[in-house]
């Protein structure tokens, strides 16, 4: 009942911040008002919907009495622009320095952005077509969320990759987060025919801040297209966030996707590709690091909607102290999806006792003539392995630390630059409940380790 | 001068499904320079001997002691009796997959270097130091690229093992039937590997079932270790009999 309670008081407060917006004056002022409609017939999700089952909603309301307790408007004062270029400067990774796009609590800054290919359009909210990019709501699962998106954002960008163009730099979108607010993330990412592109999802908050983030991403793969995106998540870890990608491939493209989980104090990411034209191939990987009481879901959910189409997930979760993750994976084999080849595994190391995991890998088949394989597992570290490294000199942390990275270092091998296989390493490194003093550093430090002559076959 | 002076030692397996005592007191001194061979029936206590020197975790000692190098031995972590001197070839190495081989072994090296307060060795520099030693052992620096023992076979575990032993240069090392598994050549590169790593300030401790690995590495004494303790010692001839006339003349 009181969670009950506490929803209803979340939705009032959101109605009562939205009528004071100014939706007349928006350049999406059509699409607000749909929003603002929907969100006035429609309640927040609940325990009720499979896919929220084992939500803790008790962080998500606890940020939100604090965000619309005593500022109507939920937007406090913003860092000066001198902190802000120099948080820019810690988080930017330097292959992408002049690939660079930033958002600050959510809204897109031209003024903090460094961005110069003439190859990749970037737009908008105002100078855009924004209305079609945006009005992707209904057709999505997440209409709640993708409706108060819609209802609140002050500004988004948009990428578009021109027609075969393979971009070689990668680039690089820094979200930083620094108050107590609700911050609205939207995005829309266009790869047209023939092109690829390598990107890198950054997420940064500083310490103090308790805000909520609503992050909704749109991609549209063309035929023979590339996309490469790899996320990576460092909110506070007072945070809650709440992140929406939906992905959408035509014909003969692919699809790339590496997600790291290691900040906040809650994190929902509900993410779904619609494999739409034949030959298309999804490969989602995902590791989720999670301690003291933090908790980290998972939602994945892949349709296969035509034929000849491949897809592979592989999810990777460290779990310690009394931390929690969900990782909820589904195929979906359509009745026309003859021939789809379709993988799903998550591994699962818990580190404690009160450590826990709810793994439902799923699989929802409607023809014949698939391959299709899923699975999960849980498990501590191997006292055997323990052991043998500990005689081979190994301390009992080194030991498990270099066996907790044996875990999950196939997750981060997926990414390709060095910079940020370091960044993502140190930070899974940080969330284990131990002291990993040097085992990881000499594990890690790609750098040094380069300069062997055998480094060169490893992989 | 003695490596390691086992004095009446008892050890029960300790573990949630199994507490059985295995060693009954066992009583074994090596000195600097010698090498030790130990035979017995499956299932006297070997491994059993040798995981308790190593440390492992199953088994509580419950009487005795055990002096390694003037040190107090049982009162040491695993990782310390390692990087004091001590090492184990397992009979059963472990797989430990998404740890490079090479990685490890650095690792492993530059543990002892730290523990002993010596200059960590830089990756270029191990990439000469390691090559040395798997040309000693003929083996492919394709195995460095390998993880850990992953899929490799059983013969080239072992080698891996004396890999190690090569590169951590113990004061003791305890084979545990590195022999078995290794074929006709194996088993003469992998005993030039021990005849390579011997010298007059080390020991070496030989679990085997077989006479052969003693032609190629001469012990200077041979025990029978049956139902937990050493029932009998020789020379080298006494590995002979035993091979003609099974445990029955003990
Ligand atoms: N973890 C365990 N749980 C129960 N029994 C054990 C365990 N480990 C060893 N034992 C028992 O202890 C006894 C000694 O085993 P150990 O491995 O030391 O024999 P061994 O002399 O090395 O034999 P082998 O020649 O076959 O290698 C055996 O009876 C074995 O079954
Ligand atoms: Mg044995």
């Amino acid at each position: 009942m009181k969670s009950n309670q506490d929803s209803i008081k979340f939705e009032e407060s959101i109605i009562r911040t939205a009528s004071k917006q100014d939706i007349e004056n928006s350049s999406i002022k059509d699409l607000k008002k749909k929003a603002l409609e929907f969100i006035s017939s429609n309640s927040f999700p609940n325990k009720k919907n499979e896919e929220w089952k084992y939500y803790d909603f008790k962080d998500l309301f606890s940020n939100s009495s604090n965000i619309f307790s005593d500022t109507e408007t939920f937007r406090q004062e913003a860092l000066d622009k001198k902190e802000l270029v120099m948080l820019v400067d810690k988080y930017v990774f330097r292959e992408s320095s002049e690939n660079l796009i930033v958002t600050v609590n959510g809204v897109y800054r031209e003024d903090l952005s460094n961005f110069n290919n003439n190859d990749i359009e970037i737009s908008n909210l105002s100078n855009c077509k924004s209305d079609q990019l945006i009005d992707t709501d209904s057709s999505s699962k997440d209409q709640y969320l993708r409706s108060l998106n819609t209802l609140f954002i002050e500004n988004a960008f948009f990428i578009k990759v021109a027609k075969n163009k393979k971009i070689d730099k990668t680039l690089q979108v820094l979200h930083i987060s620094n108050q107590n607010s609700f911050n609205q993330i939207r995005s829309a990412i266009e790869i047209a025919e023939g092109s690829s592109l390598d990107m890198v999802i950054s997420y940064v908050g500083l310490e103090d801040s308790s805000y909520i983030s609503n992050a909704v991403i749109d991609c549209h793969l063309a035929k023979n297209s590339n996309l490469n995106f790899t996320k990576i998540q460092n909110d506070s870890s007072n945070s809650v966030t709440l992140y929406s990608l939906d992905v959408k491939q035509d014909k003969d493209s692919n699809f790339d996707f590496n997600s790291f989980h290691f900040g906040a104090k809650s994190s929902r990411d509900q993410i779904t590709v619609d494999l739409n034209g034949t030959n298309s191939n999804a490969n989602l990987n995902g590791l989720y690091v999670v301690n003291q009481s933090r908790k980290t879901h998972q939602i994945i959910t892949v349709n296969h909607n035509v034929e000849r189409c491949t897809s592979k997930q592989l999810f990777k979760g460290i779990i310690s102290d009394e931390a929690r993750a969900e990782f909820n994976g589904m195929i979906e084999v359509k009745k026309n999806a003859k021939l789809t080849d379709a993988k799903q595994l998550n591994n699962n190391l818990l580190l404690s006792p009160k450590a826990h995991i709810d793994s439902r890998p799923q699989l929802n088949i409607l023809t014949d003539d698939v391959k299709c394989a899923h699975g999960s597992t849980i498990g501590q570290l191997n006292e055997e392995e323990l052991f043998y490294l500990q005689s081979r000199g190994f301390n009992k942390s080194d030991a498990f630390v270099t066996l907790t990275y044996s875990f999950c270092q196939e997750i981060l091998n997926k990414i390709k630059l060095d910079s940020v296989k370091n960044y993502a390493t140190n930070l899974a490194f940080n969330n284990i409940s131990t002291d990993s003093n040097g085992a990881l550093a000499k594990l890690a430090n790609n750098d040094k380790f380069k300069k062997s002559r055998y480094a060169k076959n490893l992989k | 001068m003695s490596i390691i002076e086992i004095k009446n030692l008892e050890a029960v397996i300790d573990t949630e499904e199994s507490n059985t005592q295995i060693l009954k007191g066992l009583n074994l001194t090596i000195n600097a320079g010698e090498v030790h061979a130990i035979m017995g029936p499956n299932g006297s206590g070997k491994s059993t001997l040798s995981k308790v020197l190593a440390g492992h975790p199953d088994y509580r000692i419950t009487k005795g002691e055990v002096i390694f190098q003037g040190k107090n031995l049982l009162d040491l972590d695993p990782d310390e009796r390692a990087n004091s001197g001590l090492f184990l070839a397992f009979q059963y190495p472990v797989e430990i997959p998404g740890v490079n081989n090479l990685n490890f072994l650095r690792m492993a090296y530059n543990s002892k270097m730290k523990f002993n307060n010596q200059e960590e060795m830089d990756p270029l520099d191990f990439d000469d130091f390691i090559e040395e030693k798997l040309n000693i052992l003929k083996m492919k620096p394709e195995f460095l690229e390998r993880n850990l023992n992953e899929g490799f076979s059983g013969g080239e575990k072992k080698k891996n093992e004396i890999l190690q032993l090569l590169t951590l240069n113990p004061s003791l090392a305890i084979l545990d039937e590195t022999d078995s598994g290794l074929d006709i050549d194996a088993l003469r590169v992998v005993s030039e590997g021990i005849n390579a790593y011997r010298n007059k300030n080390n020991a070496v401790l030989l679990i085997t079932h077989y006479q052969r690995l003693l032609d190629y590495v001469e012990p200077d004494y041979v025990h029978v270790l049956s139902g937990g303790k050493i029932i009998k010692t020789g020379d080298k001839t006494l590995a002979l009999e035993l091979e003609k006339e099974g445990y029955a003349i003990v």
